[in-house]
């Protein structure tokens, strides 16, 4: 039972500790990381029509008449249109992949471009079958052979032919779940990330809060020192006020639209989840403050210890154990309500949920598993957190000799 | 010789309710002073005056030839060489029964740990706690929280300790040990003020009793005549009532 728990802790650090380190370090993880972009050009002539027109193809699919070019290839499960002609250079395709095949007749499609509609020949690319539900993704090479009087070059496009996602509700769901549980992982990774490293700066910052709020002026003090104390307690009064009176979506919009800090999404967010929660928790801290006995205060002031003695070896400690449940509510709740950053661009799991669900079309399943996850996420950190306290309930901390 | 406390016109009030209305004391060395009266008469507020958990309005108290009502005083050295013992015995629930007998003398005195833990294993013993050195102080009985609480207090060496009701809370069969070791450090030669409500306690173990009521000290002898011979009116009503 004590090992469970202490492995259950382990494995949460260590996939915060990845997700930090996959932060710094882009890259190293490849569980972490998507597919690199599969658009490429091979170019043998110098002739600049034909570099011209190599820049400019487009392949425009069959579904929404929308250009496939640049990563969208690579997610492909809809037809396609190539075009014949591009200006004065014509065009023959060919395709390595059995799934495709390219039809003869030419047809006549209307596709937008900024000089208004065109109406342009192109063959269409029908895919036969699709990779079933659980086997990877199937790469393909077309490849485009430019002509130009007596001059020709190449192109070549990889791509990747994606699964088809299964009809009914529940093989949907274990079909988003398992095809994209990397995706998932990296979501719940910089969801744990900031709510956690959230949770943990927050109760640091809100042991400051706490502190000045409070400070009380007394008589012995000096005009100034009185004046400061007044002036600390009240702007940690404020920011209670504030930060738990404006939704945390507001805040993030206001400090990452607004502002622009740090001029980056995942480090606002974390600024965001921090300063948020510390005033939640500095609320907690001071109701923690004011449990603990008074006769300690007492006893400790009565052995001769200082204000801020007394507060540090006596009543903190004893604060800070009551609020623990609180404190570790706190970091449940911030699993959840960091979904809210996605609309700064963060792809914690709520972001990376949505992008999943457009890749299919299909919302329903998408939502499903990502509630599920939510669940589990909020289940197992509770029943540790509980566990945790368990362990903590008598903690009898070490004395040290300094000051 | 001169006196270790001395009280002159101590006056407080909180808000409009007058509690002292003008103590007159003197407390000398080894002396135990047993401080006795009814309900709300102010004791509890008197040592709180002395140990200056409570400011008192007017008045002078000197400690040691230094004016403790000064604004300019060291709150924090002057407790520290007065223990408090309370009614609700007020261990520090986040440490083990060494632990508070170690923390003050650490953190105020500067004492380091070794001479910490073993100042603190010599006055456990002196209370009979010693063996209890690294429970929780929760899982104790009143009497010894108690105990461990004067061992707390005494591990700061202070020239007079203040007990401020120690056995009232303790269940009737607790009430005796806590009271034997008292008796031990007044036999040694301990400074002590004492608020009580065990009459046999003042009578045996203390060498002057004070009588309060309501704000004043109105009378005060040694324990024998007191109880036998009380002057005042009040004060033998008090004693009709609590003994009989
Ligand atoms: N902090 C306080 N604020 C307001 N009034 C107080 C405070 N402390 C004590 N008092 C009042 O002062 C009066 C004397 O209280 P005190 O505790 O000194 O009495 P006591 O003699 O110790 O009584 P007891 O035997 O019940 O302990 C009471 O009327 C009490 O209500
Ligand atoms: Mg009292």
């Amino acid at each position: 039972m004590f090992k469970i728990r202490k492995l259950g802790l382990k494995l949460l650090l260590f996939i915060c500790l990845l997700g930090i380190a996959n932060t710094i370090f882009p890259g190293t993880f490849s569980i972490f990381t998507s597919p690199e972009v599969v658009y490429a050009m091979e170019e043998e002539s110098t002739n600049p029509i034909l570099l011209d027109a190599i820049e400019n193809i487009r392949i425009y699919s069959t579904y929404n008449y929308q250009t496939l070019n640049d990563t969208k290839l690579n997610q492909l499960s809809t037809g396609f249109y190539l075009p014949l002609t591009y200006g004065e250079v014509e065009l023959t395709w060919e395709v390595d992949n059995q799934r495709i095949v390219l039809d003869e007749n030419v047809q006549s499609i209307t596709v937008s471009s900024v000089t208004g509609d065109v109406v342009i020949d192109v063959i269409e690319g029908r895919i036969v079958s699709l990779p079933n539900a659980f086997a990877g993704n199937d790469p393909f090479v077309l490849t485009a052979t430019l002509f130009f009087g007596e001059e020709s070059a190449s192109a070549v496009y990889t791509g990747q032919l994606v699964p088809v996602m299964p009809d009914g509700f529940w093989e949907g769901a274990f079909f988003t779940f398992f095809r994209y549980l990397s995706l998932f992982v990296e979501g719940v990774v910089t969801t744990l990330l900031l709510s956690l490293a959230g949770t943990i700066i927050g109760f640091f910052l809100a042991m400051i809060l706490v502190m000045l709020r409070l400070l009380k002026p007394s008589e012995m003090d000096s005009r100034f020192i009185r004046y400061a104390k007044v002036g600390l307690s009240t702007f940690s009064k404020v920011y209670v006020t504030v930060f738990r009176g404006t939704p945390m979506i507001v805040q993030a919009a206001f400090f990452w639209y607004g502002l622009g800090l740090f001029g980056n999404a995942l480090l606002c967010g974390l600024f965001v989840v921090s300063i948020n929660t510390t005033a939640y928790i500095a609320e907690i801290l001071r109701g923690g403050i004011q449990s603990v006995d008074s006769g300690q205060t007492e006893a400790s002031r009565s052995l001769g210890m200082s204000g801020l003695q007394t507060m540090r070896y006596v009543i903190f400690p004893q604060a800070i154990k009551n609020s623990m449940p609180a404190i570790g509510n706190e970091f449940v709740i911030n699993i959840k309500d960091t979904s809210v950053l996605s609309i700064i661009g963060i792809f914690e799991l709520f972001n990376q949920t949505r992008k999943i669900a457009g890749m299919h079309y299909r919302q329903l399943e998408a939502y499903f598993v990502v509630a599920l996850i939510y669940l589990f996420l909020t289940y197992t950190v509770t029943k540790l957190l509980q566990a945790a306290e368990k362990k903590l309930d008598m903690p009898i901390q070490e004395l040290k000799s300094s000051n | 010789m001169e006196p270790i406390i001395k009280i002159v016109n101590l006056k407080k009030s909180f808000s409009n309710n007058e509690v002292l209305k003008g103590i007159n004391l003197e407390i000398h060395q080894g002396e135990v002073l047993s401080v006795i009266g009814s309900s709300g008469s102010g004791k509890s507020t008197l040592l709180r005056c002395i140990n200056l958990l409570e400011i008192s309005n007017s008045g002078e108290i000197w400690f040691e030839n230094e004016r403790l009502t000064d604004n300019k005083i060291n709150l924090n050295r002057l407790r520290a060489k007065m223990g408090m013992v309370f009614q609700s015995f007020n261990l520090f629930n986040n440490l083990n029964v060494l632990q508070n007998c170690m923390l003050a003398p650490m953190k105020v005195l500067g004492v380091s740990k070794e001479d910490a833990i073993r100042n603190g294993l010599k006055n456990l013993e002196a209370v009979g706690m010693k063996d209890f050195a690294y429970q929780n102080p929760k899982k104790l009985s009143g009497g010894q929280k108690q105990r461990v609480a004067i061992a707390r207090a005494l591990c700061m060496n202070p020239e007079i300790l203040l007990f401020d009701e120690p056995t009232s809370a303790l269940d009737p069969e607790m009430v005796g040990e806590v009271l034997e070791v008292m008796k031990q450090l007044a036999e040694k030669g301990m400074t002590m003020i004492v608020v009580t409500h065990e009459m046999s306690f003042a009578k045996e173990v203390s060498t002057r009793v004070i009588f309060m009521d309501q704000g004043i000290v109105l009378e005060e002898n040694d324990p024998q005549s007191i109880f036998t011979n009380p002057r005042e009116e009040r004060t033998k009503a008090f004693l009709k009532r609590i003994l009989s």
